[in-house]
């Protein structure tokens, strides 16, 4: 049998992209505030220079988990807008869209307020406060008839209006300087973060990963519209509710660890979409790896371009992103 | 002749209105079957019902000599396709994507095509003269196009029973004969049977082995078209006033609505009152 065209394309794809996101990732362990340079992280990376303890202390106990974590989250957010994007059948969908994001800011607020350690404190009740949120919306939206994308949409949007006032609420209630961390949280944070917990976020992110790819043709099903889906034999409603709570709980988990990161999960999805096609057989991996390595190097622009300190990553992701996507969105126009 | 369909007792309802009312028919193995009748007759949810898409009906429905709901999504989508009516949404799936898509139901989870997939899909392209439009995207369509297009992914799934929804609303009147005629063609050439749910009595009269009338979700009439397309009947059907003759060719029954200007009698079905001035 001759090569599958899809295979031979996935590859085409991925490859590069996976090229793409080691480099960037060598890169993140390379540049930092302190010991910069392409020689440094080469002595480190090989052992070269045994006697450099702080050396070696700063690229794997500081810069790797963090390095590592930017993957994580990028990966995970730019799949869970692309999974929304098409569930919903909707171009403004993205990770947060249904309530996510107000109800984990809200669970982990509290934890803050509680005088919870970050971790697992306030990770748990930001976990809490998103899987909360999710029962809520699917239970509002699952009447006569199950999972109507509009009604989902909807209910999501409403959570999360009510999440925003619990929110402001909440911080107009603080003034000590557990302010500061509300904000960082509320920001997104990635530095606060260990080997420890990128293997568990790895362990809880991969089924997750897999489970969203096998789904890959039958969302490429979906978007043909339900009815032609189910009469091509896709099993709609199992496979809407997968979907869902998969893409949910990584979504959540990733939350859970370094708060809430905008953007990515907006125009990922669509910058892959515009330069690839519409079937997600290509764009599941497609998201992974480039969520990853967009990530990573904003998170790492973020970290070198300050002179004293760094910029909320979430910063750069939508200065740079939002003027790309444009770029792409009016050449593909033409 | 064995039967493809038999439907018994058909009842729906959407909250309080009921669409469906009892409704009896068979449809026989490689038969051309047209359903026709006015807007909110029922003859949309009842291609629903017979699609597997809608499981909220009283009733039975047999497809091949089995309860449709003994049949798995998957199964039935190997022996039953349905033509949707043309949505205006399209997202940019090359045309040779959407008729493999059609091959789904025959392929595994991710869909990975195999030789013999593809051979199909350029059979069915080739027979709903398609092919060169193999690269080009659903958006870049136009109406008829598209509506070959999935025609041909409903061939791809190499169906027993093919369901039309008012295949031919759309579309000019040479797209018209042209998706009629490669019904007709999928009818004689590989036996596969065909119900379409239409609002163009003159074509369906053309094409069709046996009409059924629908109106408020009940049968006024069945049977072969010279039998069916009469004056009584369409306008029993449709409440409004129809001349029935003959098309030259092949005699079918052929039907001219009737203008209001032309009709003397006070119950004139149509609405009253003056227009104001301008």
């Amino acid at each position: 049998m001759s090569p599958r065209p899809v295979l031979r394309r996935l590859a085409l794809v991925s490859l590069p992209l996976l090229l793409a996101l080691l480099t960037t990732i060598f890169l993140g362990l390379g540049f930092g505030v302190t010991g910069s340079g392409l020689r440094a992280i080469w002595e480190a990376l090989l052992a070269l220079d045994v006697s450099n303890v702080v050396q070696q202390t700063i690229v794997w106990r500081i810069r790797l988990p963090r390095v590592l974590l930017a993957a994580e989250v990028g990966a995970t957010l730019s799949l869970g807008g692309l999974v929304f994007q098409a569930l919903l059948r909707n171009p403004l969908a993205e990770p947060y869209i249904l309530g996510i994001s107000g109800g984990s800011a809200v669970g982990a607020i509290s934890g803050i307020l509680l005088g919870l350690p970050r971790f697992p404190g306030v990770s748990a009740t930001a976990f809490a406060g998103s899987m909360a949120t999710l029962a809520l919306v699917l239970m509002l939206s699952s009447g006569r008839q199950i999972l109507k994308k509009d009604t989902l949409l909807l209910a999501g949007v409403m959570v999360n209006a009510f999440c925003s006032a619990m929110i402001l609420f909440l911080i107009s209630l603080t003034q000590d300087s557990r302010l500061h961390n509300i904000i960082f949280w509320l920001m997104g944070d990635l530095s606060l973060s260990d080997m420890g917990q990128v293997q568990l976020l790895a362990l809880l992110l991969a089924p997750c990963f897999i489970l969203v790819f096998l789904l890959s043709h039958a969302m490429n099903l979906l978007l043909m519209g339900k009815e032609t889906a189910m009469v091509l034999g896709v099993n709609i409603k199992a496979v809407t509710l997968t979907l869902l709570v998969a893409t949910s709980f990584m979504i959540s988990a990733t939350v859970a660890q370094c708060g809430l990161l905008g953007f990515v999960g907006l125009v990922i999805p669509h910058l892959l979409r515009l330069m690839l096609g519409p079937d997600h057989r290509i764009l599941v991996p497609a998201c992974i790896l480039g969520g990853a390595t967009y990530m990573v190097g904003c998170d790492l622009l973020a970290r070198i371009v300050p002179r004293h300190g760094e910029l909320p990553v979430g910063v750069i992701t939508a200065m740079i992103g939002a003027p790309l996507f444009i770029f792409l969105l009016r050449r593909s126009g033409k | 002749m064995t039967p493809a369909i038999v439907a018994r007792d058909l009842r729906h309802a959407y909250g309080p209105e009921t669409v469906l009312r009892g409704l009896s028919f068979d449809v026989k193995k490689g038969e051309f079957f047209i359903i026709i009748g006015p807007n909110g007759s029922g003859k949309t949810t009842l291609l629903k019902i017979l699609a597997g898409i809608d499981r909220s009906f009283q009733g039975s429905v047999e497809l091949l000599q089995r309860p449709l709901q003994s049949y798995t999504r998957r199964e039935l989508a190997r022996r039953l396709a349905l033509v949707p009516q043309l949505a205006a949404e399209a997202f940019p799936f090359s045309v040779h994507e959407v008729l493999l898509m059609g091959r789904a139901p025959h392929m595994g989870l991710l869909g990975l095509e195999t030789e013999n997939d593809r051979r199909i899909a350029e059979q069915a392209m080739r027979f709903t003269g398609v092919s060169h439009l193999g690269h080009r995207t659903l958006d870049q369509l136009s109406g008829g196009e598209r509506q070959r297009v999935f025609l041909a992914r409903a061939v791809c799934q190499e169906p027993a029973v093919i369901l039309l929804d008012e295949p031919t609303a759309a579309l000019d009147l040479a797209h018209q004969i042209r998706v009629m005629d490669l019904m007709a063609r999928l009818q004689h050439e590989k036996g596969v049977t065909i119900l379409m749910v239409s609002h163009d009595i003159n074509l369906a009269a053309m094409y069709a082995d046996r009409l059924m009338l629908l109106k408020s979700g009940a049968r006024v009439a069945i049977g072969p078209p010279q039998e069916i397309v009469t004056y009584q009947n369409i306008e029993r059907t449709y409440g409004c006033r129809v001349l029935v003759g003959t098309n030259p060719l092949g005699g079918y029954p052929q039907i001219t609505p009737v203008p209001g200007r032309f009709l003397q009698d006070a119950s004139d079905p149509a609405p009253g009152g003056k227009l104001p001035d301008r």
